[in-house]
């Protein structure tokens, strides 16, 4: 009887064992299931991106005209930045000229546009470096909106002396609008890195990203600003508010294409160069008259 | 297939989904437009107006100092750097004048290590002042052209006032004279001027332009002038033969009597050595023009001296015929005009805040300058001048203004 039994319960076994197999509940059968499931999502997903990629491509063959800039064509011009430290008094009034134009943040501490003063003393090494926003020049002025240099190095035995002022370089590759993560900064087809703060989040990944310190993050708004070349004058055939006042012509802005403007013949008669050419974030904006020193 | 993980499929299918759905909703219609960013942006950002707007918005009225800037060494240092930016002047009121010229000058002049040496910089405690109860830059430095060695002609420097005191200084209106004046008195009130101790909108700001030097030449300018104007000269008529020849060069665009016509400039009345300089400089090529260079090239320098000369008595000569431009104009008329066209423009154009004349009916004229002499109007400059013309002064204004064809 036992041993009946046992035969029993082993054929009972072996055949459940068969009924296992075939029913594909096992290792096998759920493998490929999953494999399925993957299949059917995967080509959920590769519809979905066909379908976006159609609408991209739909509308990269439209070829979508210029933006609605009432009588300006991006298409037609490619501006470019100069700066010839020679020339540059220090007077202060390109940062003045900006803040007034754009409506930047009224402190020392707030700005597009700034001026660095690079002064020797004989003997030293390194150079100081100083700017508007330093302490000892808001003094002088006697205001956080008004700027000049004082006199700190009057009487003192200078080795070398200049000015330089700095701007956002505008690159041809820039790091800043890499780093973006939702779209909020760009680079228009004429040239120009402007930010659309309706899009920005304030991450300031762009601040820390570019490599000439030239971004800050607005505390009013709370997303971050930035040089636009003035994008509400150069549309209108106007200089960047910095150009316009410069009393020296430290400051020269034109159209790349157009060769006889006076950035074409900036770049063309004189030797050039740009800021961190290393970085390989190739600015826009062109210096003449740099110290190594200079970055 | 086991329920649990049916579940967990149709939790990822719905997520991917909804994400894809969202992705679909939320970016912007325009997101990929141009790129990876709204492209609505740039067009965005391309609205508003600059707030600098340049030399060429300010000379619109301020011709004057326009003028005295636009020669001088400052010509690089554009108005609103000094008084700043005008986007929203004359509407809400006037632009400052920098009261503190030493701290607004010495932001570019102070001399200063890294400024280049071809800026000139003074050492502010070692700078002479010639005056020095008063330690301010205007006091010797015009600051629209302040070289010095290079200072304005008193000519130049009186086109700020020929607007109101009239051509030869004989006064306009409530506009005193000034050719009547000694030098010492008219030195003595511009500097009252200057440095506010006497308050007038208009005079003030003008002195304050200024140096010392300025007014001391104005003044015996104006002084010089003296009696000129009282004796009007009478016109001898040039020989005419000679010049008749001559003019017909001039008369096609300048009128029939040098009165002048649309952007053609008047010539009548001008200074004979003026006329006599730009005729020799657009015959050297000192002044370019397309039309005058040939024609100033087929002058002599005799020839010149004659249409200098024919064309400077015109305009003194009020026994000469109407202008042919403004049929209904009779030389009383004309005189009248002068104290208009220094605000409203030579053809009534209007210049800038001041509104054009030339075309507007006749009645709304007469209504205006009369609501201005009896006070319904009230204007700091058109209020006296309205209340020294008579009703029938009025009448011919208007009348003139109104035939006068409107440029717009």
């Amino acid at each position: 009887m036992t041993c009946e039994k046992d035969i029993d319960r082993r054929g009972q076994t072996a055949q459940g064992d068969e009924d296992d197999g075939d029913a594909r509940t096992g290792r096998r059968g759920f493998l490929k299931d999953v494999g399925k499931a993957v299949a059917s999502i995967g080509a959920l997903a590769a519809s979905g991106t066909a379908l976006l990629a159609t609408k991209q491509t739909a509308q990269a063959a439209a070829e979508p005209g210029p933006p609605a800039i009432a009588g300006y064509d991006w298409n037609e011009h490619q501006w470019g930045y100069g700066i010839d430290a020679t020339r540059c008094i220090g007077c202060l009034r390109c940062v003045e000229a900006c803040k007034a134009e754009n409506d930047v943040v009224p402190t020392a501490h707030h700005f597009r546009t700034w001026v660095e003063r690079y002064v020797w003393l004989e003997g030293e090494e390194r150079p100081h470096v100083d700017s508007h926003s330093d302490p000892d020049n808001v003094a002088a002025s006697g205001s956080e909106k008004e700027y000049r240099f004082d006199n700190r190095y009057q009487g003192k035995k200078v080795y070398k002396a200049f000015f330089v002022p700095k701007i956002c370089n505008h690159c041809r590759h820039p790091s800043c609008v890499q780093v973006c993560p939702t779209g909020a900064t760009f680079k228009t087809k004429d040239g120009a890195v402007l930010i659309d703060h309706s899009y920005c989040i304030g991450c300031q990944y762009c601040v820390q990203a570019c490599p000439y310190g030239a971004r800050f993050f607005d505390p009013r708004t709370q997303v971050t600003e930035k040089c636009t070349w003035c994008y509400h004058r150069i549309t209108k055939g106007l200089k960047p508010a910095c150009v316009e006042v410069c009393p020296v012509n430290a400051r020269i802005f034109g159209d790349l294409n157009n060769e006889a403007s006076d950035i074409s013949k900036f770049v063309t008669e004189n030797r050039v160069q740009v800021l961190k050419p290393e970085t390989g974030n190739a600015p826009t904006c062109f210096y003449v008259g740099l110290d190594k020193e200079v970055s | 297939m086991p329920q649990h993980i049916i579940r967990l499929i149709i939790v990822l299918t719905v997520f991917l989904a909804t994400a894809l759905a969202a992705k679909v909703y939320f970016t912007d219609e325009s997101f990929y437009r141009y790129g990876h960013y709204r492209g609505d942006a740039p067009a965005e950002l391309a609205v508003g107006d600059p707030k600098f707007r340049g030399p060429a918005y300010c000379e619109k009225c301020h011709v004057d100092r326009h003028v005295q800037w636009n020669t001088g060494v400052h010509k690089g240092v554009k108005c609103e750097v000094c008084h700043t930016p005008a986007d929203k002047h004359p509407a809400t009121g006037k632009l400052p004048i920098p009261a503190d010229t030493v701290k607004l000058c010495t932001l570019c002049h102070e001399k200063m290590p890294g400024r280049p040496v071809s800026q000139p910089q003074i050492v502010v405690q070692d700078h002479p002042y010639p005056h020095e109860d008063r330690l301010e830059c205007i006091t010797c430095h015009n600051p629209h052209s302040p070289k010095i060695g290079a200072e304005l002609p008193a000519e130049a420097l009186a086109i700020q006032c020929v607007g109101c005191h009239g051509a030869q200084g004989e006064g306009v209106g409530a506009f005193p004279a000034l050719a009547d004046k000694s030098a010492a008195y008219m030195i003595e009130e511009m500097r009252k001027y200057k440095s506010g101790l006497r308050q007038n909108p208009m005079m003030t700001p003008l002195m304050q332009g200024l140096s010392d030097r300025d007014i001391e030449e104005l003044a015996k300018y104006y002084a010089a002038m003296g009696g000129k104007s009282a004796a009007a000269p009478t016109a001898p008529t040039p020989a005419a033969a000679a010049v008749a020849q001559l003019t017909a060069k001039c008369v096609g665009c300048h009128g029939a009597k040098g009165e002048g016509a649309g952007t053609f400039p008047p010539l009548a009345g001008k200074d004979v050595d003026y006329l006599r300089d730009q005729l020799a400089n657009y015959k050297s090529g000192a002044r370019q023009n397309p039309m005058m260079t040939p024609i100033a090239q087929g002058l002599s320098d005799e020839d010149i001296a004659r249409l200098a000369e024919y064309y400077a008595t015109l305009g003194a000569g009020s026994a000469s015929a109407p202008a042919g431009a403004a049929p209904s104009a009779d030389p009383a008329t004309l005189q009248l005009t002068a104290r208009c066209t220094g605000c409203h423009g030579a053809e009534g154009e209007g210049m800038g805040a001041f509104p054009g004349l030339a075309g507007k009916q006749t009645d709304y004229l007469v209504d205006q300058l009369n609501n201005y002499k009896s006070g319904v109007r009230a204007n700091p400059v058109m209020t006296p001048i309205a209340k020294g013309l008579t009703g029938e002064q009025i009448e011919k204004l208007a009348s003139y203004y109104s035939l006068l064809k409107s440029k717009q």
